[in-house]
Parts: C-alpha cells; structure tokens; sequence
C-alpha cells in the first residue's frame, strides 16, 4: 500500500543512471567553475558573493525544481504544452519592453544581484508544443499548411530572441529542425541546409578578399565564385542539350537557370550582409573563425586564449586549480560560455573527451528512451531534448576549439548560471517523468 | 511499412551524424592539445598571443672559500628596426654622429662601416637588424646616450635585448671540473648539476610585436620562473690555484704530454684541488683540455705495490719482517725478465717486506705475491676486489670509466705472467682519482669515501643541501694492515726510500709511494716513456689531505715520480701547512680549542691588563699562570684560564685570537704595516709568527 502511490506516479521507474549522469556534470561543472573563477580573497566554494557560491544556489534550486517535476503528471505537460509554451513566449515578448541589457542585448530580467533569461527555458515551450502539434496532427511534413505551422511554433520565439538580440540562442532552434527531420520532413532540407552554410562560408572566405580582374580591374572575390557557378551552369546545360533526351530538357534547363541566379543571389546577400548588416564584433568573429584576417588587433583575443588554453591542458591535464591560463584569468568570463576550456586545461584530453564522451553517451541514451515511448508526444518531445543538448554542445564546445563562431550559449549544467542550469533541469526531467510513465500510456 | 522503414532509417541517420560530429570535435580537441604537429607550430607563430618559456638566471658556482667559479653575466645585444615610425629628416642627419659614436665604443667597424650598416638595413627592410653585440651594461649605458639613441625605442626603432653570457672569473683554473656550459656536450660541474642549476623556467603570455619580437603583455607570469641553485664546489681557489701552478712548472719543466693533481680531503672526500693539464700541440702550452684525474684510466704501475702487499699482509701471509731475495736485479718469470730499477748497480740483494715497498723493488712485489698467491690466485683478485678498487666510484661528474681488474682468473687476457705482472701495477687500469682513494682509504683509517665535488647547494643565499660524507667501504682490511701500509708509506719519504730527499727539509710529515710506469701505446711498451706519479697523504700521524700528481710522458730526461710529480705535492703541502692554523702549534690556539670544546665562554687574547678588567667586571674568576703583559685566555666553564704570549723584539708576533686593537698595537709597534679585513678576533695572519720584520713589513690580518 505504501508504495501504491509511488507506482501510480512512476517515479520509482525514472531513469536512474541519466540521473547520475546529470548529477555528475552538475558536480563537475560546479568544482570547474570555482577553478576558473577562483578567486584567492574568497577561496571558499559556498561564499555567495562569488560565482562558484552563486551556482551552489542554483544548484539547490535545480534540485528542487527536478524533484517537483518528477511529481507532475506527464499528462499535465500534454495538456497544458500551449500554455507552458505561451507563458515562455509572453516573458520573451516582455523581457524586451521591461528587460535589461547586458551586453548590448535585452535578454535578462534583472532580480538584485540575479538574472533570468527567459530564452533558456523559452525551448522548453517549443519543444513540448511541437510534440503537441506533431502528435495530435500526425504531420509528416509532407504538405505546406504543416511545414508552416511547425515554423510557426518554432520561429515566433526565435525572432523575439533575435529581436534581443541573441543569434547564439537562435541557432539551438535549428535543433527542431532535426526533429522534423526524424518525423518525415525531408532530407532534402537538411540537404539544402548544409549547402547553404557551405555556399555562405565560400562567399563569405571569396568575398573577404579582392581580385584583379581583367578589363574591369579590382574586384570582390565574390565574382570569382559567381563565375565558377556560371561555368558550372554552362557545362551542366551543354551536358544537358548533348545527352539527355529532348523531351526531358525543358525541366532542367529551369532547374540550371534557378540554380545560377538563385546561388548569386545567395552569395551575393550573404556577402553583402556580411559586410553591411551584421555588426562589426560579428563580422569579426566570423572571419575569425574562418581564420579570415581580422582588421582589429585583438579581435581574436578570446579565440586564441581559448585555443592556448585547451592547448596547455596537454594530454594528461596540469591537474585540478592547476591550471595556469585558467587559474590566471587569461579567458574572459571563463566559468560561463567557455567552461570547457577550463575542463580541458585542468584535466588534460582525457577529462575533455570523458566529458563529450559523457554528453554524446546522455545525448543517445535520450534517443534511446525517445524511441522507447509508446506515445507519439513523448517520443517527439525526448527527440527535442537530444537535439538541443546535441547544438548546445556542438556549438558552445565547437566555439571554444575555434571549429564555431564566438557564440554565447551555455555548455549545459557546466557553464555557470541559473536560468541556463534551470532550464536545462526542467527540460530533462520533464523527458524523465514522461519516460517514467511510458509503460502506462496506451497508443 | 515503407514509411516506418523509412523513419527508423532517419533515426539512425540522426544517430549517426550525432556520432559523426561527436567525433570531430574530439579528434579537434585531440589536435589541440596532443600533437604539437609541424603545422600547429607555424600556426602558433602567426598568433599574436603565445605563451613563451622565460628562462630564470642559471645558478653560480662557488668555490669552497667563496669565490665565484662560474656566473652568469648580463650582456646586451642592439638591434634596430629600420622601418620604425622615426623621423626621417633627423635621422639623416643623426645618422654620421650616431656612426661614429658606434665606432669609437666599439672599434670593430669603422664608422663608414656602421653607416653602411644601418642604411643597408633600411634598403633590406630589415626590421631587426643586429647592429652590435655582446657589450656590457656600461656599454649600454653609454649607448643610450648615443645621438638618436636615446630618443628611445618608439622614436629611434633600437631595441637593446638583454643576454646572458657564463663566464669564469677564474678562467681556466678547475676549468674541466667547475665545466663547460653549451648546448650540447656540457662537461664537469656544470652537466652534473644542470638542473639544479637551471632552475625552472617559468612561462609568460607574451604579444608579437613589430619585427617578430615576443613582448611579456604585463609583468605577471603565468608560471613564475624559479631561479636556478647556486653550488658551492668543494674546490678551494687558494689550493686550486698552487696545485694549477705547480703542475704547470712542472709540466713545462720536463715537456710531459699531460699531467693530473688532485687534492683530496681525507675525512670527507671533499676534493679541494683538481687540475689537469694537457699540452696543447700547436702552441706547445698547457692548458685544461680534459679531465684526466676523473676520465683516463692508466695502469699504476708501483703505485699499485700498495694494494700487492696489503693484499699479502691482511690475509696474515707475509709480515713486514719477513724477507725476500731480490738477487741481481733481474728475474725471470715464464721466461720473461722482471727488473728493478736498480738492476744495473747490482740490484737490491736481500730486502724486508718493508723495505721492498720503500725502495719500489718490483721482484720483491712479485715474489711475494707470488708465494702467497700462486697455489690460488682466485683468493688474490678477490682480495683486491675486497679493497674496492675493482668498482666505479660513482662520482657525479660524468666520464668515469670502471676500472680494468680481472675479477676470475678464467677472464679473458688471464695468463700465468698476470699474478706477478698485477703485483707491480699491469694488466690492469684505474684512473688517477680511484687509485687515490686506495691511498685515501689507508689515510682515513680503511674508511673508503666516496670523493665528493659539491659540498653544499644554495637557493637565494640558504644552503638547502649539505653533502655527507659517502662511505663506499667502512672497512677494507684489518686495522693492523693498516698501520703497517702507514708505516710503509712513511719510510717511502726515510733514508733509502724512494722520495727520501723530497719531504727532507719539510716541517710535516708525509707517507706516500712513487710510482714510475712504462707507457703502454697501442699495445707494446713503449722504450724510455714513462709516466711519473705520487701518491700519499699528510700530514702521516694525523692524515688530513690526500693527494695524487701524475705526470704522464716527461721528455726531459728525468722520469722518477719522486723528481717530476712529488714537487707538485710538496708545493700543495706546504701551501697547506703555510695557511691553515690547524698546523701550527708554536703556542696553543685556545679559542679553537674552546670552540671545539663547546665552552660557554669565548675569550680574546691580547693585552693581560685589559682582558683583565673585563673579566673582573663581569665577575669571571681567573686563574693566571705566570704574569705577563700579553696573555692567551682559555675559557672552562665559567672561568678563564690565562698563560703567558711571549713577545719578542724584532721578530712577529703572533697575534692570531687577538681583538684588532690589540694586533694593531703589537704589529705597529714592531714597525709592521698592517691591513685587516673581517671583524672579531684574528683567524690568519699573513707573515708567520717569529720571523724578522724587516724581511717583510707588510701584513695582512683576517678576523672573523
């Protein structure tokens, strides 16, 4: 009888060893914030005027919240998903009008000394409410009318959040776009996708240099790559009117005509918002990435002493609090977004990969238990969960080893602060609770 | 069907570009931090952020006494930066003065030159042009002040980059011992030593600044460098410099190939003199070319007679009384001849066991040795091995080879002429300093040490390391062996002994042996080389210093180790004897005395009124032996005992445990010139007591 109520809820069913998973990067990212925000006048780890004292504050709360949430019937999620997602969506809405700026962006509300940032728990809201939409519809994204709606529900929050503006947090959302993926849009799409970044990053490498052109002296390099695709266009279509069927051809001279104008034009805009839109510090922090040169000496600052830094950890790691360029500051705001190279330095390769390797081990095993769920919600929202721990590590720990722009997203449970460690908590355990109760949902 | 198919296939195309990427970022995180691949390193040099190595000041060697032996001195280099933002105009009309001013510091190029020069840099586009090197501080100084110069580095575009030269203040004294300090092939002190003299180097986040120059970005380091120890050799610059000297008369004297003198102190292995000498071929001069004491082992020849007869006398087989019939000169053993040095007046006839070793006769070693020994030579290599001397001494200078002594008589080169031959010091090899620590090892009672180089290592002035004494054999024979090896090695320096005139006139006593050995060159003897040795200690009741001079390939004429290689020694023992106040008791030191006793109380000697007040004032009871104007004090527990310094007119008093006041006064009265150092009561005076002030009116006082 005791346990009766514990078997209705389905907490004794939970996923234990994600748990400890969990447990273990929270620790662990907790003892590596305090290496790398050290500071030698509070060398206590629980003094609260000091990140690592802060966290620990956070990280109570997170239990907290880890502990309610496995209470909460996984109904509840199903039902209420429209409102969770709208209640994220209205504090995005407001963190623009009462927020205040950080950084040049408005993306916190300001409580004292502490802040929240609404965009860490806003994918929560769209996660729980494509499920919805893709469970209770069963879309496969075969038809316009469904491939508009899920862009909806997933661009109407991404385009407040770029409103702030914050372009990291933006490019999680492509996460979703991987879970459509695995529930039938098509793979042309991801196809197009990555054409489209490699197409980008060639206008952006062509155009950040000039050429002397014949006749018409010196040039963007983007001409170049526009005339390789005219080239390109050029033999497509003279292999087209020689070996190809006449009563086939009409379509792929369309086809070849859409693809030359459509890939100028793409190159065209990219360079031309590259060099006219987007911001100085972004502009620089992409051509860093593409090891473009940089006008501004110093704008590869934080790249570089990232780099120098997971290069000093060595194989074996300069051990714990050890860690010359960590415990030296040479990172700034080290304990936040760049948290790995702090692991890396202090712990060496060893503890670098075991973390990734960690991080792909959770990511899988969400997939795993996503594949598992006999409801359709539950198995889209699990898919949700994978691929946003998926871009937030690709991207944050891609960022610190110079394979990613300088873009600020947290390192899930490692990097220091409380709405990401929340958001990420509530997250995953609304996956836990669901999965928990999975025996008892009937298709 | 299909569908589901088609989505399960999606999953695992999900699944594996997770997989895929995972694995790009380890293999990226892999190429950052495990391979420092050919390709990362010239990425790093186009960042503008490194973190460099900054390599602390290497470490000094001290001698024993103080001096410095070897040190790192600054030195700079200039450079210019020819495409600076200078102004143009000035420049050219700075750039004939600045020319000349570079000239005249310098004096290896012409000012025309330097002109050539600098405006060459500017054609080269050259951004760091080396204009001058290694000058000194003050050199820089004055460079400074140069016209345009000292605009300073933003106006000028000079950069002055400081260096660090090793230099010896001592040049080549100890050279090969105190070592070389290079890249490669470091020798002596300085490769044995080298990472306690290096430090450790610190790192630093330094910035690239114009012409390729790493700039520190701020005065933090992320490693702080540590500095590198200081070593105090065991060396004595006094001793190293007389044995230096000595060897190098000699050497030149008898036009020797090379030659080899070690100090050593008998106690504690502390070598205070080491200095080996080479000839160099093309200029005909000595220098210190290799480390011949440590690194070249050669056969011992009689100094190895030594070990012969202990070998005999410790198993109890022979006694010094014992006699033995060394005939004409000339034995035959197998059929070779074996002759004494004598062999052409007749030889030595009947000799004692004693006598043998004193007058070196090799048929007497032999026959000896062959009476015990040659039912089973075994127990004779054994018993040699037993002394030590078949092993490596394990210094820490690198070089030493092992020693070359059959362990069985199945070894390869064992024949039925090796026992005798062994006896008198062949087919077998040791290098100058193992065979000294035989000798040594007799000195100090069968105490075999170990020799020692480095007595202490300093970190910022604090001695962190005492070396002890390292005992290789407590023991390595009996102590009546011993005393009759001492009484052996004392009648080498009596009447009909092989040195018996060298030591004649000397104030101390010496025990040692000679040792003259064919030289053996690719193989055969060679006819009329020889290489001179001697070998010993003293002073012989009370042995304090061990010592061994080899002198290898005298073309004078005149070979015997007791002509060419125990003047050496001799000057050694008497510059020993001359300086240190543990010799010489003409009348009590009694404040050493006190010292080593641990008395509570120190007292000066000097004027007795004076010293008398003192103690009447501090209530200190006296007891005075025989009254007199000067007094020496001994101090007991609380009391002072007092007897009489006696000083005579014209001759120089001895003034050692005196306070200053009162060695002026005596010194100046006796019309001495007098310069003191130090403070507390003399320790050392220049002129020895009793001799005449007119020979010599200068003096020099220590205290301490």
């Amino acid at each position: 009888m005791k346990n009766n109520k514990l078997k209705n809820t389905g907490v004794e069913r939970v996923d234990w060893i994600t748990v400890i998973v969990y447990l273990f990067f929270v620790v662990f990212g907790w003892m590596n914030i305090y290496s790398a925000a050290y500071d030698h006048a509070h060398p206590n780890i629980f003094d609260f005027s000091q990140e690592y004292g802060k966290q620990f504050i956070w990280i109570i709360v997170s239990f907290l919240i880890a502990i309610l949430t496995l209470y909460v019937e996984g109904d509840f999620f199903n039902k209420f998903s429209i409102y969770i997602y709208g209640f994220f969506t209205l504090l995005l809405v407001l963190v623009l009008i009462v927020g205040k700026e950080v950084n040049g962006a408005k993306a916190w509300f300001g409580v004292g000394d502490f802040g929240i940032q609404p965009s860490e728990f806003s994918k929560i809201g769209v996660g729980l409410l494509l499920a919805k939409y893709i469970a209770s519809s069963g879309a496969k994204f075969k038809t316009w009318k469904t491939r508009l709606v899920a862009a909806a529900i997933i661009g109407f929050p991404a385009g407040l959040i770029l409103l702030q503006p914050d372009v990291g947090s933006v490019l999680t959302f492509v996460a979703f776009i991987l879970v459509m993926y695995r529930e039938g849009l098509s793979g042309n799409v991801l196809i197009l996708g990555l054409g489209a970044i490699v197409f980008g990053v060639l206008s952006i490498v062509s155009g950040a240099g000039s050429i002397n052109f014949p006749f018409v002296g010196e040039q963007s390099g983007v001409w170049l790559l526009i005339l390789i695709v005219l080239l390109l266009g050029i033999i497509w279509w003279l292999y087209v009117r020689n070996f190809i069927v006449p009563r086939n051809r009409k379509p792929l001279y369309w086809i070849i005509a859409t693809f030359v104008l459509a890939s100028s034009l793409f190159s065209f805009s990219v360079s031309y918002i590259v060099d006219n839109v987007l911001e100085q510090h972004h502009k620089e922090r992409i051509y860093v990435m593409l090891s473009l040169p940089v006008e501004r000496e110093g704008a590869d600052y934080n790249s570089e002493m990232a780099k120098i830094t997971v290069g000093s950890g060595g194989f074996l790691g300069r051990g714990y609090l050890e860690g010359p360029m960590t415990q030296n500051n040479y990172v700034p705001e080290q304990w936040t977004d760049f948290i790995f190279s702090a692991v890396a330095e202090e712990w060496g390769f060893w503890g670098g990969t075991l973390i990734i390797g960690l991080f792909v081990f959770l990511i899988i095993r969400l997939i795993n238990m996503a594949e598992r769920q006999r409801s359709q919600f539950s198995r889209v929202y699990g898919y949700c969960v994978a691929c946003i721990f998926f871009m937030h590590l690709l991207i944050n720990v891609g960022m610190v080893i110079g394979l990613a722009p300088i873009i600020g997203i947290p390192l899930p449970f490692f990097s220091y602060g409380g709405s990401s460690l929340m958001g990420f908590t509530l997250l995953l355990f609304i996956m836990l609770r669901l999965d928990a109760e999975r025996l008892s949902i009937f298709r | 069907m299909n569908n589901e198919k088609d989505i399960a296939n999606k999953a695992y195309m999900v699944f594996a570009g997770i997989i895929v990427i995972s694995m790009a970022i380890i293999v990226r995180v892999f190429l950052l931090q495990a391979i420092p691949s050919q390709k990362a390193n010239e990425l790093a040099q186009n960042f503008t952020y490194k973190i460099n190595d900054i390599y602390p000041t290497r470490g000094q060697i001290i001698s024993s006494d103080g001096s410095l032996l070897a040190t790192s001195v600054p030195e700079y280099e200039i450079r210019w930066d020819s495409q600076a933002a200078f102004n143009k105009a000035l420049f050219n009309s700075k750039v004939d003065s600045l020319s000349l001013c570079f000239s005249r510091l310098t004096g290896d190029r012409t000012a025309t030159e330097y002109k050539a020069l600098i405006r060459g840099a500017i054609k080269e586009k050259d951004r760091y042009k080396k204009i001058i090197d290694h000058i000194d501080y003050n050199q820089l100084q004055q460079i400074k002040s140069f016209p345009f110069v000292r605009l300073g580095k933003s106006k000028s575009g000079f950069i002055f980059i400081e260096k660090n030269r090793r230099t010896k203040p001592f040049g080549s004294l100890a050279a090969r011992t105190v070592g070389l300090e290079r890249e490669e092939n470091k020798v002596g002190l300085e490769l044995a030593y080298n990472d306690l003299l290096s430090g450790k180097k610190g790192e630093q986040l330094q910035k690239k600044i114009a012409g390729g120059i790493w700039a520190p970005m701020s005065d933090e380091f992320i490693v702080e460098p540590e500095a590198g120890c200081d070593i105090v050799a065991t060396i004595d610059v006094h001793l190293q410099d007389v044995a230096h000297a000595a060897l190098e008369r000699q050497l030149i004297q008898h036009n020797a190939a090379w030659g080899c003198a070690i100090l050593m102190e008998v106690e504690t292995g502390y070598v205070r003199a080491i200095a080996n000498l080479g000839q160099n071929p093309e200029t005909g001069g000595y220098e210190e070319r290799l480390n011949y004491a440590i690194s070249q082992s050669v056969e011992p020849g009689s100094t190895m007679k030594l070990a012969s007869l202990m070998a005999c006398l410790d198993e109890g087989m022979i006694s010094l009384e014992d006699t033995v019939n060394t005939g004409n000169g000339i034995v035959y053993f197998y059929g070779k001849p074996m002759k004494d040095s004598n062999w052409d007046k007749g030889g030595h006839g009947i000799l004692t066991a004693e006598q043998v070793f004193e007058v070196s006769s090799n048929i007497g070693t032999a026959k000896f040795v062959k009476k015990c020994f040659e039912k089973k030579p075994q127990q004779f290599l054994d018993k040699l091995h037993s002394f030590g001397i078949g092993d490596r001494l394990q210094i820490n200078l690198a070089g030493e080879p092992n020693p070359l002594l059959y362990s069985k008589t199945t070894d390869k080169g064992w024949s039925g002429l090796s026992l005798t031959q062994l006896a008198i010091g062949y087919e077998t090899q040791y290098t100058p300093l193992q065979t000294l620590c035989l000798y040594n090892a007799i000195a100090n009672d069968g105490k075999y040490v170990q020799p020692q180089f480095v007595q202490e290592i300093k970190k910022n002035g604090k001695v962190i390391e005492k070396t002890d004494p390292v005992i290789l054999h407590k023991n390595i024979c009996k102590k009546e062996t011993i005393s009759q090896c001492k009484k052996m090695m004392e009648g080498v320096m009596e009447k009909g002994g092989t040195a018996d005139y060298v030591f004649k006139s000397s104030p101390y006593k010496v025990a040692g042996k000679t040792g003259t050995a064919w030289i053996n060159e690719s193989g055969s003897y060679q006819l009329n080389r020889y290489r001179a040795s001697f070998v010993g200690y003293f002073p012989a009741e009370n042995p304090r210093y061990s010592c061994i001079v080899v002198v290898h390939d005298p073309r004078s004429g005149v070979y015997y180790g007791s002509t060419v290689a125990a003047p050496v020694f001799k000057e050694l023992a008497d510059k020993i004897y001359s300086t240190q106040i543990e010799f010489h008791a003409p009348e009590p030191n009694v404040d050493s005395v006190a010292i080593a006793q641990k008395k509570i109380l120190v007292s000066k000697s000097g004027s007795s009124k004076d010293l008398l007040t003192v103690f009447r004032g501090l209530n200190i009871p006296v007891e005075e032996e025989n009254k007199s104007e000067w007094i020496n004090t001994a101090s007991n527990i609380g009391s002072v005992k007092t007897t009489p310094r006696t000083i005579s007119k014209n001759l120089v008093p001895n003034v050692i445990g005196m306070g200053l006041q009162d060695a002026i006064y005596l010194l100046e009265n006796q019309g001495m010139n007098v310069h003191a150092t130090g403070v507390g009561t003399v320790k050392r005076q220049s002129v020895q007591p009793g001799t005449q002030v007119k020979s010599n009116p200068n003096i020099l006082i220590e205290l301490s």
